[in-house]
C-alpha cells in the first residue's frame, strides 16, 4: 500500500500534504505461498489547494489581526475543514453570535478563492462552536416547533447566516406538522416555522408545500 | 491592525502597489483610510459591502484584543 502511494506521489510530484487519496485494494504479500501476492491500489488526487497553504493563509490573517493560533487543516467529505485554537481567544474570534467567525470564513474564502482553485467548501471554525451551534439550532427549533403545533401559529426565528438555516430547515423538516420557509433579504433572512396543514390541501395539490416540508429556497 | 487592513486589501486587489492606509487617532478611536486603486474599490467592498462589512468586523476583534476601537473608511 504505502509502496503504490509512493509510486502515485513521485509520478504527481506532490508531497502527503498535496493529495487526498483513497485505497481501492490494500494488496497482500500472498498466503503461505500457495497465492501470488496481490497488487495494492490506491486513488490519488491532487488537492488544487494544499493543506499548507491554508494553513499559511489563515495563520498570516491571524497574526496580522495580533491574535496568535494553533491552525488545523484537513480533509472531510470533499471540504476542507479548518480548525482554529486559541489560548483564551476563541470568544473574540467567534463574536456575537458567531458574526466575526462568520467574517473570518468570508474573508477567507476570498482570499483563497483568489490565490488559489476551489475544490470544494473551506469550512472554518473556532475550537468546537460550529458543533456546539448547531445543537443549540436544533434544540431551539424542536422547542419552537412544538410551540407552533400547539398553539398553530406561524413563529419567525431571529435572522441567521446561510448554513445556520440550513440546519434549522432540516431539523424542522424532520418533524411533522411543521414546515419551514424563509423571508427577508440579504443580512435579514430568517427561517419561520409554521404549522403543516397538508391535510387540509388534501383536495388542492396545487397549494402543497414540497414532499420535504420546506418550500423555496434555503 | 493596519495590518490586516494591508494584508486583505493587497490580496484582494489587482494593484497592490496602489493599496494605502492611513491612520488617524483620536483620544479613544482609530481611524483608517484605505485607499485603493478606483478599479479595485468594488473589490474591496464586495457584493452587498460583504467584503467591507466583515474587513470591519475583524478590525473590531483586532482592536478590542489591544484595548481600542477602530474604524475603517474606505476610499479610491
Amino acid at each position: 500500500m504505502e509502496e503504490a502511494l509512493e509510486k502515485a506521489l513521485a509520478e504527481l510530484g506532490a508531497n502527503r500534504g498535496e493529495v487526498h487519496y483513497e485505497v481501492l485494494e490494500s494488496g497482500s504479500s500472498g498466503f503461505l505461498g500457495l497465492f501470488k501476492g496481490r497488487q495494492a491500489r490506491v486513488r490519488v488526487e491532487r488537492l488544487v489547494h494544499t493543506h499548507e497553504d491554508i494553513h499559511d493563509l489563515v495563520t498570516d490573517l491571524l497574526e496580522s489581526m495580533g491574535i496568535e493560533a494553533v491552525v488545523d487543516v484537513r480533509r472531510e467529505e470533499g471540504d476542507t475543514h479548518v480548525v482554529i485554537r486559541t489560548e483564551g481567544l476563541d470568544g473574540l474570534l467567534i463574536g456575537r453570535r458567531g458574526q466575526t467567525l462568520a467574517a473570518l470564513q468570508h474573508v477567507v474564502g476570498r482570499l483563497a478563492s483568489r490565490e488559489f482553485d476551489q475544490d470544494g467548501h473551506l469550512v472554518l471554525d473556532v475550537g468546537d462552536y460550529r458543533q456546539r451551534r448547531e445543537t443549540h439550532l436544533v434544540e431551539k427549533a424542536q422547542a419552537l416547533a412544538e410551540k407552533v403545533r400547539a398553539t398553530g401559529r406561524e413563529i419567525n426565528l431571529e435572522p441567521l447566516h446561510a448554513p445556520d438555516r440550513r440546519v434549522v430547515h432540516l431539523a424542522v423538516a424532520r418533524l411533522a406538522g411543521v414546515r419551514s420557509y424563509t423571508v427577508g433579504q440579504g443580512l435579514h433572512r430568517s427561517v419561520v416555522i409554521a404549522p403543516d396543514n397538508r391535510e387540509e390541501f388534501r383536495d388542492d395539490q396545487s397549494s402543497r408545500p414540497n414532499d420535504n416540508g420546506t418550500t423555496g429556497r434555503l | 491592525m493596519r495590518e490586516l487592513i494591508e494584508f486583505v486589501a493587497r490580496s484582494l486587489v489587482d494593484d497592490p502597489a496602489s493599496v494605502r492606509v492611513h491612520e488617524q487617532k483620536t483620544e479613544t478611536t482609530i481611524v483608517y483610510q484605505l485607499h485603493v486603486a478606483r478599479d479595485d474599490v468594488g473589490k474591496v467592498i464586495g457584493k452587498h459591502g460583504r467584503t467591507a462589512h466583515a474587513l470591519r468586523l475583524l478590525l473590531s476583534a483586532s482592536a478590542q484584543r489591544r484595548g481600542c476601537k477602530a474604524v475603517l473608511e474606505i476610499k479610491e
